[in-house]
């Protein structure tokens, strides 16, 4: 049995949490309108206020902000959310730290339905990012409809499954690279994986929001089967959930955020992996609020790499070379403190 | 709840055919059998949790294996023997999953159930434990934790897949008193799978012996002692019971 003492220390850690959140939203509101401020086309704290009180002169001014600033930023915002919530989903169902949407062949279907587009229809934004939700989409349902013709319906034959879909995806990406022109398209194809935020508007971002909000409710409101999720799949049915049922329904929204984010952004690595771990040593417990945590630290790693991005070349680096920088020593870190979980 | 002549078991592994007996309210049950005898298919299969070819488990008059998995855990609470948790998660969040049954569609536990999940820990004597992180405890304290949250799911029947394993002894027996306690005062069916005999011989009221896919019953209250060696030698082979302070003592020769 514990005493007092510790039971008081448990007490202060319950506080804390919510200190936690707080804190963290604050700062990602900070970065949020620092972010508004960065770019080629530099606007002041000032110039915003004016744009937004409607007094702003410089038309300029104005439109670089409403169709590319601010979607920009509230774009790093969501996908960081998107990414990093689903991650934090995709480790607990998966019961594996390291899982990530890559797991089950999302991302790299996603890169297939890309690429194709990008080869053999064209190089236009919007067709790629159709291009790759459905990829994204249709890799989902390849790994389902594999899961459900095993006839074996567990988190292992799940991973499997991904990899299966993963290593053709990645067949069909090499044989559409070397078939792809080397001048155009197959620059495209690369600058595709390594992610980038810089080519969102307004109307993408709109394009984008029905299919992610489906999916963020989606996986609001089965916050519960989530949490049973982690359990052994004998312990959930016992627990009276429908295992199978609640882990598609839950696959399939946090599948939509996942598609609909790098539809638009391409890859990014790490944001999904890094941040569910942050929110777990942290908060130091994994449920409902763990995952809501890691959708914020997950949008302040994605609107800090975003800034850096748009600000330390001259001309725009993409996003994942930030993140993977970010990223790996973090990863090492946590290798050296052996505290995987 | 009467479990009436089921059958069934793993593709190529072994198999169970028509196992029947009945498990009563406030009473406790021991399973016994060697390893490999099919204890945990039996739990398994009366949970549910394992497809049986024929037979049904009856709960007034209920067939609860043709019931929908959230009817049959309003009736019958399993608890495995060690919770796969992965991750940190306070002891509040672990018991309060035994509420699942109960919620509707989308739902998650609310504030009266989180007063309900205290009010059971207070009862058990672990009050203090809520916001503990359910990692840290003891492999003992768990064990009443993941009880705990049977408790809640609340369910008239009680299965715990050997739930003394890996306890030292003294920890051993607070369970098994904890459990015995739980069984008088909430007048639950405990069916408990267990691998030694004593243990059953000191806390439980009926033993059921699984040898070669049949069940040998034992009533503790009623039969004597030598009716109960007889018995037990039928799967432990050479053994004595010896009688210290109105308690057995299990010597196998």
């Amino acid at each position: 049995m514990l005493n007092s003492k510790q039971t008081c220390f448990q007490n202060n850690r319950f506080n804390k949490s919510r200190i936690l959140v707080a804190v963290s939203i604050m700062i990602l509101l900070a970065l949020f309108f620092i972010s508004l401020c960065i770019g080629k086309y530099r606007l002041l704290f000032g110039d915003i206020l004016k744009i937004l009180n409607h007094t702003q002169e410089n038309l300029m001014a104005v439109n670089v902000f409403y169709t590319l600033r601010l979607p920009r930023s509230i774009m790093a915002v969501l996908a960081g959310f998107g990414l990093s919530m689903a991650g934090s989903v995709y480790q607990t169902i998966f019961k594996n730290p390291l899982a990530s949407p890559d797991i089950i062949g999302v991302t790299s279907g996603a890169n297939v339905g890309a690429a194709l587009c990008i080869v053999l229809i064209s190089g236009n934004m919007f067709i790629v990012s159709l291009g790759a939700f459905l990829g994204g989409i249709i890799a989902i349902t390849f790994v389902i409809g594999l899961v459900k013709l095993s006839g074996t319906n567990n988190i292992q034959t799940y991973v499997l499954s991904g990899i299966v879909i993963s290593a053709l995806s990645n067949g069909i990406i090499m044989t559409i690279k070397y078939f792809s022109d080397p001048e155009n398209e197959l620059g495209a194809i690369e600058f595709w994986t390594m992610g980038s935020l810089g080519s969102i508007t307004a109307t993408k971002l709109i394009m984008i929001l029905p299919f992610l909000l489906i999916g963020v409710v989606g996986i609001l409101l089965m916050r519960w089967d989530i949490n049973l999720l982690s359990l052994s799949d004998d312990e959930g049915k016992a627990l009276g959930i429908s295992v199978e049922r609640s882990r598609f329904l839950v696959l399939l929204f946090s599948t939509l955020v996942v598609a609909s984010i790098v539809s638009v952004t391409g890859l990014i690595s790490f944001v999904a992996l890094i941040p569910p771990h942050i929110a777990r040593t942290l908060l130091q417990k994994n449920n409902f609020t763990t995952i809501l945590f890691s959708g914020i630290l997950g949008a302040i790693l994605m609107t800090f790499s975003d800034c850096l991005a748009r600000s330390l070349l001259p001309s725009e680096l993409p996003i994942s070379i930030i993140t993977s920088f970010i990223g790996a020593p973090y990863l090492a870190f946590l290798v050296c403190k052996k505290n995987l979980v | 709840m009467r479990v009436s002549k089921i059958s069934g078991g793993y593709p190529g592994g072994f198999y169970l055919k028509k196992i029947s007996f009945v498990i009563e309210k406030g009473k406790m049950y021991a399973l016994l059998g060697l390893n490999g005898s099919g204890k945990t298919t039996i739990l398994k299969m009366i949970c549910g949790l394992l497809k049986t070819e024929s037979g049904n488990v009856f709960v007034e008059n209920i067939d609860i294996l043709s019931l929908t998995e959230k009817e049959r855990a309003k009736i019958i609470s399993y608890v495995p023997q060690e919770s796969n948790i992965v991750y940190d998660m306070s002891v509040l969040d672990v018991i309060l999953m035994g509420i699942s049954p109960y919620l509707k569609i989308f739902q998650s536990p609310n504030r009266k159930h989180v007063e309900q999940a205290y009010s059971l820990l207070k009862k058990l004597g672990i009050e203090d434990l809520g916001e503990t992180n359910y990692q840290i405890l003891s492999g003992g304290l768990k064990r009443i934790v993941i009880i705990a949250r049977a408790l809640l799911q609340n369910g008239e029947y009680m299965i715990l897949d050997e739930p003394d394993s890996n306890l030292d002894l003294i920890n051993k027996h607070k369970l098994m008193k904890k459990i015995r306690e739980i069984t008088d005062t909430y007048q639950k069916g405990c069916l408990i799978s267990m691998h030694d005999p004593e243990y059953a011989l000191n806390y439980c009221d009926n033993i059921l012996l699984l040898r070669e896919g049949r069940i040998l019953e034992i009533d503790l209250n009623t039969e004597d002692k030598i009716s109960i060696e007889n018995k037990l030698r039928e799967i432990y082979g050479n053994i004595k019971i010896l009688q210290y302070k109105q308690k057995y003592v299990f010597y196998y020769e």
